[in-house]
């Protein structure tokens, strides 16, 4: 393993986690607001099916996403057929594979911060003058800001451990989908790459740490950290 | 202004229901905490909707439970203060003031109007964290001033954690009484502190209202809660002036033959408050004496409340007066008697 190919290797992760914590973002917002502000039902249900890969192997959820998405799957079958779309066995699939496991950490952080925040302030904003969307801009998301950065670092170091339903889902392809802890497992099935192994791990390392770090910094830098310390905690 | 309701909401523990109308001015909503006030003002300004009944201001149907009209709230024009001041804390004091002033086309108040009236200059640019619980107030009554809005609603703006900004808030209150002649709602168990801003009360009690008017036209039917909830006596002054060192001779707005000597200067504008405790009676005016106030007047009313005896006198000037049992019989006052009023200078706070 050469320096171009630990390079590619760190590149394709870093690439994979960014997209996975990108896509995952909003719709998390999405789904946090629905959770704590809606009233529907099957709210129960959503809850459940959004925290399944927290509980399931990673393995599974790459199973599952196959029998969604592979080729012959339900969703992926049509997609094939309709656009000529093969989603399984790409980069693709390595982004997916990483959002479905990262999506209820970032869910999780976003709702703790979410529930905090006091009805009451937007209430005050509500006699203000200020309508549902301006209450959500200009109150809610600047008070949810540090699980917002925290999910989004949590999701994104998630997205960069991502192994087992990558591996299942997205396959170990090199320079498509074989990212750093695919890479790792790689090297070390071969007799004497130890030393490129601890290499990536090193680097894996570095890379998750400063993650951490950066996200303490930014909740710090909030104003209103003393409120909702307990939620940069988790 | 006008502000027209007759409302219906069932509470926990009774059904508040309610009907009046107010015009312009300050009306004080008194009542013992679990009257219903709170909830009626979050009737008021949408937070909340009636089981049934109507609000209209200014002819504008707010609410109309049967045509199933419900104006939210962001789209009444009503400035809201709440008793927990719930400014944002992600904002500082200039951004907590400017946050509604996007959603109203016509600015009636202008930013640095609102800042120096409520001394908020130094505060501009700090956080809502870093000022003081007095601060945090005026903060959001100049919140909802800068919204324009037709009738500024407090609730319990005097109650905080020390008596000593009781006293700092009350000026502030009066400037805007004064300066800006907006119509306000404010609400408070405390019936000396609404009185000295307003003697019109609406009084609750139990989601009812028991009383409706100036407050020593109420004396009448409802002196017995009044007195005993503290009710004092106001004189607003039209002017003093010093007779000698260290005593003033003021002039009371509603009564200019009658002038009161206060141990302080007033300003026109202000109010003497005068306790009941602290006014004696007399069959005559009583010379060779070092009080300082004697004014006379005739027994309306005598009404008990537990062991002591309100007289209500009506003359130049109305007042009410605490005495004790024993000094009626002693002096065996009744109602229609004619007797002096003798209180000292030093009786008087402002």
């Amino acid at each position: 393993m050469n320096g171009t190919d630990v390079i590619d290797t760190l590149i394709l992760s870093l690439k994979v986690g960014l997209l996975a914590t990108l896509f995952n973002l909003p719709a998390a917002l999405g789904t946090v607001y629905l959770l704590v502000n809606g009233r529907f039902r099957g709210k129960d249900i959503l809850e459940g099916l959004i925290s399944l890969p927290l509980v399931m192997p990673p393995v599974t959820t790459g199973y599952v996403l196959l029998f969604l998405l592979g080729k012959r799957g339900l969703i992926g079958s049509v997609l094939f057929s309709l656009f000529g779309w093969r989603i399984a066995f790409t980069t693709a699939a390595a982004v997916i594979a990483s959002m479905t496991v990262s999506f209820p950490l970032i869910v999780r952080s976003i709702r703790l911060s979410m529930e905090m925040v006091d009805v009451r302030l937007e209430r005050a904003a509500m006699t203000l003058g200020a309508d549902r969307l301006s209450i959500f801009l200009r109150i809610t998301l600047p008070l949810i800001l540090p699980g917002i950065i925290n999910g989004a670092v949590l999701g994104f170091a998630r997205s960069m451990g991502e192994f087992g339903a990558t591996m299942t889902f997205a396959g170990n392809i090199k320079g498509a989908t074989r990212t750093i802890p695919l890479s790792v497992y790689s090297l070390l099935q071969i007799p004497g790459r130890e030393r490129d192994a601890a290499l990536l791990v090193a680097i894996s390392l570095i890379v998750s740490f400063g993650a951490m770090f950066l996200s303490s910094r930014l909740n710090r830098k909030s104003h209103y950290r003393q409120e909702r310390r307990h939620v940069s905690g988790i | 202004m006008s502000l027209e309701f007759d409302l219906e909401l069932p509470r926990r523990d009774f059904l508040l229901k309610i009907d009046g109308r107010f015009d312009g001015g300050i009306t004080g909503i008194f009542g013992h905490s679990g009257a219903g006030k709170t909830s009626f003002f979050h009737m008021i300004c949408g937070l909340e909707k009636p089981r049934s009944g109507t609000i209209s201001l200014n002819g504008q149907i707010l609410t109309d439970c049967e045509r199933k009209i419900h104006i939210p709230a962001h789209k009444r024009r009503m400035g809201v203060v709440f008793q927990d001041k719930r400014l944002f804390p992600h904002m500082t004091v200039r951004e907590n003031l400017l946050f509604g002033t996007k959603y109203r086309k016509e600015q009636r108040i202008a930013l640095s109007e609102a800042v120096d009236l409520l001394d908020l200059a130094p505060l501009l640019d700090s956080y809502p964290r870093g000022i003081s619980g007095g601060e945090e107030q005026r903060t959001a009554i100049g919140r909802a001033l800068l919204t324009s809005p037709e009738l500024l609603l407090l609730d319990e703006p005097f109650t905080g954690v020390d008596n000593s900004r009781r006293i700092t808030m009350l000026p502030y209150l009066k400037r805007l009484r004064d300066h800006l002649k907006i119509p306000m709602l404010v609400i408070s168990h405390d019936l000396p502190d609404i009185q000295k801003l307003t003697s019109t009360i609406f009084m609750m009690e139990q989601g009812r209202c028991s009383g409706y008017g100036e407050i020593f036209d109420l004396f009448d039917s409802r002196g017995d809660i009044l007195s005993r909830s503290g009710m004092v006596n106001t004189f607003p002054v039209a002017g003093a002036e010093e007779i000698s060192p260290g005593l003033y001779d003021c002039i009371v707005k509603e009564s200019p033959r009658v002038t009161i000597k206060a141990p302080f200067p007033s300003e026109k504008g202000s109010t003497l408050i005068l306790p009941p405790r602290e006014i004696s009676l007399a069959r005559s005016r009583i010379e060779n004496i070092t009080i300082q106030n004697q004014i006379p007047g005739r027994i309306t009313r005598i009404i008990p409340v537990e062991n002591r005896l309100f007289c209500r006198i009506e003359g130049d000037l109305p007042l009410t007066a605490e005495i004790t049992r024993e000094g009626v019989q002693e002096l065996r006052l009744r109602e229609g008697e004619e007797v002096w009023c003798l209180f000292k200078a030093h009786a008087l706070s402002g």
